[in-house]
């Protein structure tokens, strides 16, 4: 079986980067009883929680755990042999109830058993009062487990949360002290940040709590130890919500947006990679594969060339006489060589992928149309009314519509209103009435409106969204084939405008909309003698912590790598997000009604 | 000083010593007319005047008054408690006082006689009264007159248990108690002696225990250790056995008239008895040695881990096996390395090159760190100053003999016996021994120095050991708040000692300033707290909702702001429009309230979105609300209040597109009941769909006009309905009716999706550009159709382009 979970051994970036993850698996480790002694024991997870859990634990772990079943908590009665039970849940007030069923049921079939419930990251005290209400809290032990950032890659942290977009909708702030406490985790991991800059509501929030934390812990900021990251960028989703919706045009973005990537893991039909069976099959992506790694962030339409190069290099190496000219032969030719199967095996997979995206993306499909119409509208401000229209008319998914109209009204200040309720109209008569809290949602995020002032065309221009010449140029634009997604465009004025973000004022308060600031802290002396350091050893680039609150697409991580990958830069990033995003699950969140 | 051991008595094969700790500071206290309570290492004394007594002295003062004085006999304070009886006192570790009265209460008080709580051990109207007590530091056991037998473990968790007693119980002469983690069950188990010979075991849950004895007890003792018993019977005889009764240790007949007034263990195996009629305290050992102390005054004794403390009207000494560290050392006629280095250390001081040679000679035989460390321990113990600096002098010459001696050892033993002997003075009167201070921990002698209110000589300790001053610093505050002067001078004077430390918990002062009566001082003292958590609570209590809502935002912590919301929700003293005018303006809050009204209290949400002026959201929730029932009524009624709230929010979209659906459902209800139709629940498409295909175009297209259904979208329902149900004709007939405002590509589309080209055909030549037309021949490899569209066109490379694609057998002309 190939290994899950990234192995971070030889981390690039951030040396011991999986001290993070380790302290997640101990703590887990803790929570469960080496022996279990009479009786037998069961684990309950929360469903939201068995991919995120899968990140820490791997299967080979928990089979060494005296655990007898393993199941997830659904809202259905349950009988069980076991006589000891551990629930491992997020603080979801509407999961107490189904725990209470559950102890309820169980009681009667062996009374007096022991209920453990683990708090993921932290319990609440509405979720103990509820239990209390219930009348199971005398039955229950409360635990906590803060897993909060684990590593997705050597340079990607996650918090998995399934509703962190949901909460921007909801304005609903409760997890940011989650974000505040696992800010602090790292810092205390890694060192602390000289450096925290942060832009949205959401993000002053959390700067507030971590600015209040260090106003009052010790004053005593002097490190033996120079950090290992220098600067924090906290994130707000909402200052930039046009990217997301955007399709992602890298090779892991299209892979994302067509078969979807959760936890790391993409689940592919057999026939994608020209197998046989209807088992989906699980490969994961990251970084330990190097071959992954030099195309995830590649622009779609750069892969193939790729792929032809090193299959003539593997070719060059080997076998100086047959010139691959297509894939086909390249696959043919890879199968040859059973000494390095399986790196070819890798290789081969991964043709595999990319000549089912071209497939699916190619002339006449749904997909070009798409794209094209969305980079009409973000290059030359066209308005692809009628072809909406048509969409809507044919029944089309309702996300692929959502998603170009927003881009449509993100693009144009909004729509004129003959079109905001032509289109409202013929969606909820299409795809029914519950959609008016769809559209509601929409249009309290301002993603879809009526027009009122058009701002994006200026800040088209002053942040250069648009790059024709992405292709030659290698700038972050090319990870949606020429538009360069707002939020990293910010960050990169961060480090190459001369006051940051002063230096864009009127574009981030009066374009964009937003406020941004800076946490004050205390000028410490190690700062003097970093600073020594750095001139001494000047090759090596400095690192940049970027934390989303409310969601990362993988387009927009390939941008930071790029972005940090440049010869000029001398600064690379390791992505924090609450949870990994893209256009389908945004438009997904704001659905409000599921029929 | 002459060599200690000459105070020494030998004694069943140990040394044991007598210490003289202090003269007592009162006058004129005649021990035998009160009840005594000692709390334990070497702590404060509770006198009671004793009731069973003719009163010899007859003021007024001393009645109904418990009086606590220090170990040295210095006055502390006087407690009054009023009319009650008092039936037993006790002290907790950290020495408050537990008064147990004869009507079941129990109080504790502070030892200025402010009381902490008051535990009701029996219901008022039960009226019952106790008849015997045992107190111990955390618990109680009471046998009540109407023979219960009540017990709680823990004070601070006051929880009543009742003991099953024997049926029959006779007269009882002794109770004692075994503490609970002495026990099997970890609970307090009872022994109860009666009169008629017997002795009973209680414990929790379970039947009592009977043991049939030769003899009535008079008088029972459990050691400190809680292994042993020593009881005493009528024939005047003292046995000793263990606790599970399998053994039997002692065995000795005193020859004394009269019982013992108390009876004590004294460091370890050791049993006291106090015969005070013959001025006699008879000290008895395991071997059956005793040793007879004459007394011509009343002595009350007081077992401590090792030893006993004597307190009599004029002194107060301690009895103890003599450590066994220290006897080596002065021991007459016996040498031990450290005897050596102690020698050698007074020959330094004497200017003889004797000592020298010594200490090579210890080192020699490797025992000179022994040696070391047995003089800094002998130091510890021992009572004198002269013979402690005299030990730490032989300790620290030796070390200096030593390589990687672990000097911190020394260190340590000099700074705890700079804070024993400071401790042990006078005017504090705790007599500690050293063992004892092991015992209790650092931590429990700085909580009595300051519930005695020394917070200076607390917090000089604390920092000779680095230990924490920040509950000292507390504990100060506290009583500053506590004092006279104005709210600005106490918290002028507060926050200028204590602002500068971190950690403080300015909330627990406050709480005091609070409960003191000082609400401004306690607001202002809260603002100088950094953890919300504890900000947050205080300030609902005091009644300061908005500031602490507005605290709990800052913090960011949900669950606090949560706690404020539910709790003026559920407090009647808050009406809705207060609540409301509080979070206002709080978005924070208001989006938090939402998302738990959403949940747990719908009723409520609708009123705070109308106090919020938000009606659109009240209509969007009821739509939410609409998709949870299946009940016809009940979604029309909803509808209708979101139509409602939409026309008053002015949402003039909304508003149209709810009455078009509320249009719409009692169409689909009439069609239902006309129809065997099933339609309810799905959308304005689907209906028309579901019409199409069961053939009911009347109503489709009633449906189609009354919802204004563009004609695009109503072409593209009904080529998708009929192609499904695979009528082809009907499909051709409807795009022949009429021109198509869709084209006639989705039609082509649709036919070769469901593979019926010869369908598709019929509509190619209606569609307008060529090249599409060529494109569909092309896909339906009608190569001759599509070079005559080329031919019609006139367009040479297409036509070349389709010969190329086409079959070679097939003949496509070459030119226009």
């Amino acid at each position: 079986m190939t290994e899950v979970i990234v192995n971070l051994e030889d981390s690039r970036l951030l040396h011991n980067i999986q001290v993070l993850r380790e302290q997640c698996l101990n703590e887990f480790l803790d929570i469960i009883p080496e022996t279990v002694g009479s009786g037998s024991m069961a684990l309950i997870l929360d469903p939201d929680l068995t991919g995120p859990l899968g990140l820490v634990v791997e299967p080979k772990v928990l089979k060494q755990c005296p655990i007898s079943t393993i199941t997830e908590l659904h809202d259905q009665p349950f009988e069980s042999k076991d006589n000891k039970f551990l629930f491992f849940v997020y603080p979801r007030l509407e999961l107490m109830a189904i725990i209470a069923k559950y102890i309820f049921s169980q009681e009667k079939v062996i009374p007096n058993c022991e209920y453990t419930v683990v708090f993921v990251p932290r319990k609440t005290m509405m979720c103990e009062r509820e239990l209390e209400k219930l009348g199971v809290l005398g039955n229950v032990t409360l635990e906590e487990f803060h897993m909060d950032l684990i590593p997705l890659d050597e340079d990607v942290l996650t918090m998995s949360v399934k509703g962190a977009f949901r909460q921007i909708i909801d304005q609903d702030t409760s997890n940011l002290i989650d974000v505040a406490k696992s800010i602090l985790k790292f810092e205390a991991a890694f060192g602390q940040f000289n450096e925290i800059d942060w832009i949205g509501s959401n993000s002053e929030i959390v700067a507030d709590i971590l600015q209040r934390t260090k106003n009052f812990s010790s004053k005593n900021n002097d490190q033996l130890f120079p950090s290992q990251v220098e600067r924090l960028i906290i994130f707000d989703r909402k200052v930039d919500l046009l990217s997301p919706i955007v399709t992602q045009l890298t090779y892991e973005g299209l892979i994302d947006e067509i078969y979807g990537i959760e936890n790391g893991i993409v689940q592919l039909d057999p026939q994608v990679l020209g197998h046989r069976g209807n088992k989906k099959e699980r490969k994961p992506l990251n970084s330990n594969d190097i071959l992954y790694a030099m195309i995830r962030d590649m622009n779609m339409g750069k892969v193939g060339e790729f792929f032809k190069k090193t299959a003539k290099q593997i070719e060059l190496g080997y076998e100086n006489r047959n010139i691959v000219k297509n894939l086909s032969e390249l696959k043919t030719f890879v199968k040859k060589l059973p000494s390095l199967q399986a790196e070819h095996h890798s290789l081969d997979t991964y043709i595999s992928i990319y000549e089912d995206i071209v497939k699916l993306t190619g002339g006449g499909s749904d997909l070009k149309k798409r794209i094209e119409c969305e980079l009409g509208i973000l290059g030359d401000g066209r308005q692809f009314y009628d072809y909406l229209k048509t969409q809507i008319w044919k029944e089309e998914n309702l996300n692929t519509v959502l998603r170009l109209l927003c881009i449509q009204s993100l693009s144009s200040g909004g729509l004129k209103n003959k079109h905001f309720d032509f289109f409202r109209k013929e969606i909820i008569h299409t795809y029914g009435f519950n959609h008016v809290n769809t559209l509601a949602n929409l249009e309290k995020l301002g993603m879809f409106k009526k027009k009122e002032g058009n701002k994006f065309d200026q800040i088209r221009k002053n942040l250069k969204l648009f790059d024709d010449n992405f292709l030659q140029t290698n700038d972050i634009s090319l990870v949606h084939s020429g538009y360069a997604p707002i939020s990293i465009r910010l960050i990169q004025c961060l480090f190459e405008k001369k006051r940051g973000w002063e230096s864009i004022d009127d574009i981030i308060k009066n374009q964009i909309g937003t406020h941004y600031g800076k946490v004050d802290l205390p000028k410490s002396k190690e700062k003097k003698i970093n600073s020594n350091i750095n001139q001494s050893n000047n090759t090596k680039k400095k690192l940049c912590l970027v934390f989303f609150i409310g969601g990362v697409t993988y387009a927009e991580i390939s941008a930071l790598r790029i972005l940090g990958q440049k010869e000029n830069s001398n600064v690379e990033f390791i992505i924090a997000t609450t949870n990994i995003l893209n256009g389908n699950k945004l438009i997904q969140s704001t659905f409000e009604i599921k029929k | 000083m002459d060599n200690p051991s000459l105070t020494w008595n030998e004694f069943d094969r140990y040394f044991y010593e007598k210490h003289d700790f202090y003269q007592m500071e009162w006058e004129d206290i005649d021990l035998s007319n009160y009840i005594v309570s000692a709390s334990r290492f070497g702590g404060l004394l509770a006198l009671i005047l004793d009731d069973s007594k003719v009163i010899q002295i007859n003021s007024v003062s001393v009645k109904h008054r418990i009086f606590i004085y220090t170990s040295s006999g210095v006055l502390i304070s006087q407690i009054d408690y009023g009319n009650k009886k008092v039936k037993g006192v006790g002290w907790t570790l950290d020495e408050r006082l537990l008064v147990v009265y004869e009507d079941c209460s129990v109080m504790i008080y502070d030892i200025f006689g402010e009381i902490i709580k008051t535990v009701l051990m029996t219901q008022e109207k039960d009226q019952e009264l106790v008849y015997r007590t045992v107190v111990w530091e955390n618990g109680i056991v009471i046998l009540t007159k109407k023979d219960r037998l009540l017990v709680i473990e823990s004070m601070d968790d006051p929880k009543i248990m009742e003991y099953t007693l024997p049926l029959k119980l006779g007269a009882v002469t002794a109770m004692e108690i075994i503490l609970p983690f002495f026990t099997f069950s970890g609970h307090t188990e009872v022994l109860i002696s009666t009169l008629d010979n017997r002795l009973y075991i209680l414990a929790e849950k379970s039947e009592p225990l009977e043991i049939e004895l030769d003899e009535g007890i008079v008088d029972l003792v459990i050691s400190p250790t809680g292994k042993l018993l020593a009881y005493y019977t009528t024939s005047g005889s003292l046995y000793v056995v263990s606790t599970d009764f399998e053994k039997n240790y002692l065995k000795f007949n005193c020859n004394t008239k009269g019982s013992p007034k108390q009876i004590s263990w004294c460091s370890g195996d050791t049993v006291l008895l106090n015969f005070e009629k013959n001025n006699l305290l008879l000290m008895v050992g395991p071997s059956q040695s005793y040793l007879q102390y004459y007394y011509y005054e009343p002595i009350h004794l007081v077992t401590e881990i090792d030893g006993t403390r004597i307190i009599s009207n004029t002194k107060c000494e301690f009895l103890r096996k003599v450590p066994e560290v220290i006897v080596p050392i002065f021991q007459l006629g016996v040498s031990s390395p450290a005897a050596f280095l102690y020698d050698a250390s007074e020959a330094f001081l004497n200017v003889t090159s004797k000592g020298d040679e010594t200490i090579r000679m210890i080192l020699k035989n490797r025992e000179l760190t022994l040696a070391v460390d047995n003089c800094l321990e002998a130091a510890g113990h021992s009572f004198s100053l002269e013979i402690q600096l005299k030990l730490m002098r032989a300790a620290s010459l030796g070390k200096t003999y030593l390589d990687g001696y672990y000097h911190d050892d020394f260190g340590i033993m000099a700074k705890d016996l700079r804070v024993l002997n400071q401790v042990k003075t006078f005017d504090i009167g705790m007599c500690i021994t050293y063992t004892q201070y092991k015992k209790m921990g650092v931590g429990l002698l700085i909580e009595r120095l300051v519930n005695r209110r020394f917070h200076y000589i607390a917090l000089k300790i604390c920092e000779c050991l680095a230990e924490s001053k920040d509950r000292v610093l507390v504990r100060w505050a506290c009583d500053k708040v506590k004092s006279s002067g104005s709210d600005e001078d106490i918290l002028n004077s507060i926050v200028s000692k204590l602002g500068k430390e971190k950690g403080i918990s300015f909330a627990s002062i406050a709480s005091v300033a609070y409960s003191e009566g000082k609400k401004k001082l306690a607001i202002k003292l809260l603002d100088h707290e950094n953890s919300a958590s504890q900000q947050v609570p205080l300030l609902i209590n005091m009644q300061k909702p908005e500031r602490a809502l507005i605290k709990a935002i800052e913090s960011g912590k949900a669950d606090l702001i949560y706690l404020v919301l539910l709790h003026m929700i559920n407090d009647p003293d808050y009406s809705e429009e207060k609540l409301f005018g509080i979070i206002q303006n709080k978005k924070i809050a208001i989006n938090l309230f939402v998302k738990y009204c959403k949940k747990k209290d719908p009723g409520f949400l609708i009123k705070l979105y109308s106090e919020l002026k938000q009606p659109t959201k009240i209509g969007l929730f009821k739509i939410v609300e609409s998709y949870q029932t299946n009940d016809f009524n009940e979604i029309m009624k909803l509808r209708n209040v979101s139509s409602m709230a939409f026309s008053s929010s002015k949402n003039t979209f909304f508003k149209k597109m709810t009455d078009e659906n509320i249009k719409f459902l009692n169409f689909q209800k009439q069609l239902e009941e006309k129809t065997p139709l099933k339609v309810i629940g799905h959308t304005i498409n689907e209906t028309l769909t579901i019409l199409i295909k069961r053939e009911y175009y009347k109503e489709a297209k009633r449906l189609k006009k009354m919802f204004s259904v563009p004609n695009e979208r109503f072409w593209w329902v009904k080529m998708k309905a009929l192609a499904s149900k695979h009528r082809w004709k009907e499909l051709f007939d409807f795009a022949n009716n009429e021109k198509s405002p869709i084209g006639y590509e989705p039609f082509v589309d649709i036919c070769i999706q469901n593979s019926v080209s010869d369908q598709a055909l019929k509509y190619i030549p209606k569609i307008k550009e060529p090249i599409t037309k060529v494109k569909y021949y092309l896909k339906l490899k009608k190569f001759e159709l599509a070079a005559n569209v080329a031919i019609s066109q006139k367009d040479q490379t297409l036509l070349d382009d389709i010969r190329n694609r086409a079959p070679k057998n097939l003949k496509i002309p070459h030119n226009i």
